[in-house]
């Protein structure tokens, strides 16, 4: 569904993604990991359009969109939940989900954007009974959701997630982490940045890893799980150091 | 026959080559900030791995030979800090030694990929696996033991030594499969003639022979003698064991797993890349190998690639068997053997002139190896012991280096011809 093929992304003069490959299947959830700094957010930017690619391509369902305004991708089937939510704090949480369906034409039937609420609301229950609460007024968890939900009113085949469970309280990241599950289902791809690398590769089925704009290591959420290297990078395992020599 | 990984062997050309050209580019970012090795070569070829942009890019990237894990011993190549490494193996032959290091997912990965090939060969979980091979420090047994027992076959390891007892297991457990090189095949097969056994007779229904060529002659021998279906797979040690291509019920060509090695054909004297379906030498690039990523490493094998579409439905490239090589290596009795290994310890032997001749022969569809080394003249008048124990010493020294033991014939001062040097020295007459 989602093809990168040596993507070169730079902030300035400075290079952030070195020819960068990847893809994601349709169904999947892929999960893109490594430390701060390593170049995740800017590789969602490339694909949600807020960043020109100096070099390489971008596929998405076969369509060269490199480059592409994010208007465009948004109406191709691509949304971007950024870091930090960006979330309009002195509108409700109903008038927020609403601006996520801007895309919508006039003429689209009522009934059809009242079927995307029910879907969120489905999805997030505790967004239906806070409808006319302020956003700003809301728990980082609710925030989250509201973010998350924004994004799907504009029903998008692929889901760009950064850092969706940071600042989160355990049992919230969870929560989250949980409806990326059940958006998956539901039909909806993903990909997703984590810096809880444990909890992305249980959620994900595939997972790249990061370092420096480089992409070192590829596999199946499993196999990255086992990974030492990963182990010691990301998972924050046990790791003694043993003396030169 | 089933195909063991339906995703990965039938996947299309484009998403193919995609994950190929993502896994290469990992591989050379680790190669490159891991292995001095390869950090040294691609500086000295001026390549940076972000000048890998497309598949093609590879032909930018310098080989690697024997010769370099060679001087990379023990531990050079390794891209892994020791501790990750959970194997080593030491490929087949030579006195120059090579180390190959596996982590933990690349045992997975290997049991996967022999898993795929000895599906292709027909085997399933309800076949009784009988693997014989020399054991010792060589990759093959293990892969295929592992690949067999991922598929949930039942596995019998048996020693290549004693005849008598894999005959025996061969009949008292029912073996339906039979591991082993295919010379093997036949010293078996005639072995159980000579104990009065019919070799057709047995619940052998599959052999799948690797480790050293064979030809459609001796596959056809095999086939009628055992009463089985036999296929060919191909593996090399140094990057990984078995487990990079074989044989489907087709038997025409052998299916490489495209997804975890990059396969190019060159002209062994340009080094340039030859045309789909010419021969050439085989190239191999590591796509998920952890441990110890190889970037173009030169197999000498010869052979070439057909990438059109088979029809058991696979869609990956098949080789076609590997007849010849490149270089002078020998394979005896699945041992990889180079005629310089041979001199070298020949000449670490005291008492032994520089004139020596090699035969290699088959009798029995097994492999011998028969030495003829002229003596000093100090040694030869001595007494009987002394060239007795001389015998000794240097059928001791052939055993260690190489694993093999060969017949002896010490021959007399000037008994050997003077040919020009190197020639005729080892004389191959098997006919693979």
């Amino acid at each position: 569904m989602l093809r990168l093929t040596s993507v070169t992304a730079c902030y300035g003069r400075i290079t952030a993604l070195h020819g960068v490959s990847l893809h994601v299947d349709e169904g999947e959830v892929v999960a893109l990991i490594g430390a701060n700094g390593a170049g995740k957010t800017t590789l969602l930017h490339a694909v949600s359009g807020l960043l020109q690619p100096r070099s390489g391509s971008v596929r998405f369902d076969g369509k060269l969109v490199t480059g592409l305004p994010v208007e465009r991708l948004v109406r191709l089937g691509i949304s971007h939940v950024p870091e930090g939510r960006m979330l309009f704090p002195d509108m409700t949480v109903h008038e927020n989900l609403l601006l996520g369906a801007y895309r919508r034409p006039r003429a689209e039937k009522r009934a059809l954007l009242d079927e995307q609420f029910e879907r969120v609301y489905a999805i997030f229950p505790q967004l239906r009974g806070r409808a006319a609460q302020l956003a700003g007024t809301l728990s980082g968890g609710e925030q989250q959701m509201l973010a998350i939900g924004r994004a799907l009113m504009s029903r998008p085949k692929l889901l760009l997630l950064d850092e969706p469970t940071m600042g989160l309280a355990p049992m919230v990241a969870r929560d989250i982490l949980k409806v990326v599950g059940a958006l998956q289902k539901q039909g909806t791809t993903v990909l997703m940045v984590e810096q809880n690398a444990r909890a992305a590769l249980k959620v994900a089925q595939r997972g790249y890893v990061l370092e420096t704009g480089r992409i070192v290591l590829e596999g199946t959420a499993h196999e990255l799980a086992r990974d030492p290297e990963v182990q010691r990078a990301y998972l924050g395992s046990g790791y003694k150091r043993l003396p030169d020599g | 026959m089933p195909i063991w990984n339906r995703r990965c062997e039938t996947m299309d050309r484009e998403g193919l080559e995609q994950l190929q050209l993502e896994r290469l580019q990992a591989t050379v970012n680790r190669a490159y900030r891991n292995v001095r090795f390869y950090h040294q070569r691609l500086e000295e070829a001026g390549v940076e791995p972000e000048d890998v942009v497309a598949l093609g890019d590879i032909e930018r990237l310098p080989f690697t030979t024997r010769h370099d894990l060679t001087a990379a011993y023990p531990y050079q190549m390794l891209s892994v800090p020791l501790r990750q490494i959970v194997r080593i193996h030491t490929p087949a032959g030579a006195d120059e030694s090579a180390v190959v290091g596996y982590t933990r997912n690349d045992l997975r990965t290997w049991s996967e990929l022999v898993a795929r090939v000895i599906s292709a060969a027909g085997v399933t979980r309800h076949d009784v696996v009988q693997v014989t091979f020399g054991n010792g420090p060589l990759a093959g047994a293990f892969g295929m033991c592992q690949g067999a027992e991922r598929v949930g076959a039942s596995v019998v390891p048996v020693s290549a030594e004693n005849v008598e007892r894999q005959i025996k297991v061969l009949r008292d457990f029912r073996s339906t499969v039979l591991v082993c090189t295919a010379g093997h095949a036949i010293h078996l097969a005639r072995a159980m003639r000579r104990l009065g056994l019919d070799p057709s007779e047995t619940s052998l229904r599959l052999g799948l022979f690797g480790g050293e060529p064979f030809s459609e002659d001796t596959r056809r021998t095999v086939e009628s003698e055992l009463g089985i279906s036999a296929t060919d797979n191909y593996g090399l040690g140094e990057v990984l064991g078995p487990g990079v291509s074989g044989e489907c019920e087709h038997k025409s060509g052998l299916h490489v797993n495209e997804d975890h090695f990059l396969v190019e054909v060159v002209d062994p004297g340009s080094l340039q890349p030859v045309p789909a379906g010419q021969q050439g030498e085989l190239v191999i690039t590591t796509l998920s190998r952890e441990g110890m990523p190889l970037l173009r490493y030169r197999t000498g094998a010869l052979t070439s690639i057909d990438p059109n579409r088979c029809s058991c439905g696979r869609t990956t490239v098949r080789m076609s068997k590997v007849a010849a090589r490149s270089d002078d290596m020998l394979t005896v009795r699945g041992v990889n053997v180079f005629p310089h290994d041979i001199e070298g310890l020949l000449l670490e032997v005291e008492g032994v002139e520089p004139h020596y001749q090699v035969i290699i022969d088959r009798n029995d569809g097994l492999d011998e190896m028969i030495v003829m080394v002229e003596v000093s003249k100090a040694i030869f008048s001595d007494r009987l012991g002394g060239l007795v124990e001389l015998e000794e010493r240097i059928r001791e020294r052939f055993q260690y280096v190489l694993g093999l033991t060969p017949h002896l014939k010490l021959v007399e001062p000037m008994g050997l011809d003077r040919s020009p040097r190197g020639q005729n020295r080892i004389i191959d007459r098997r006919r693979l």
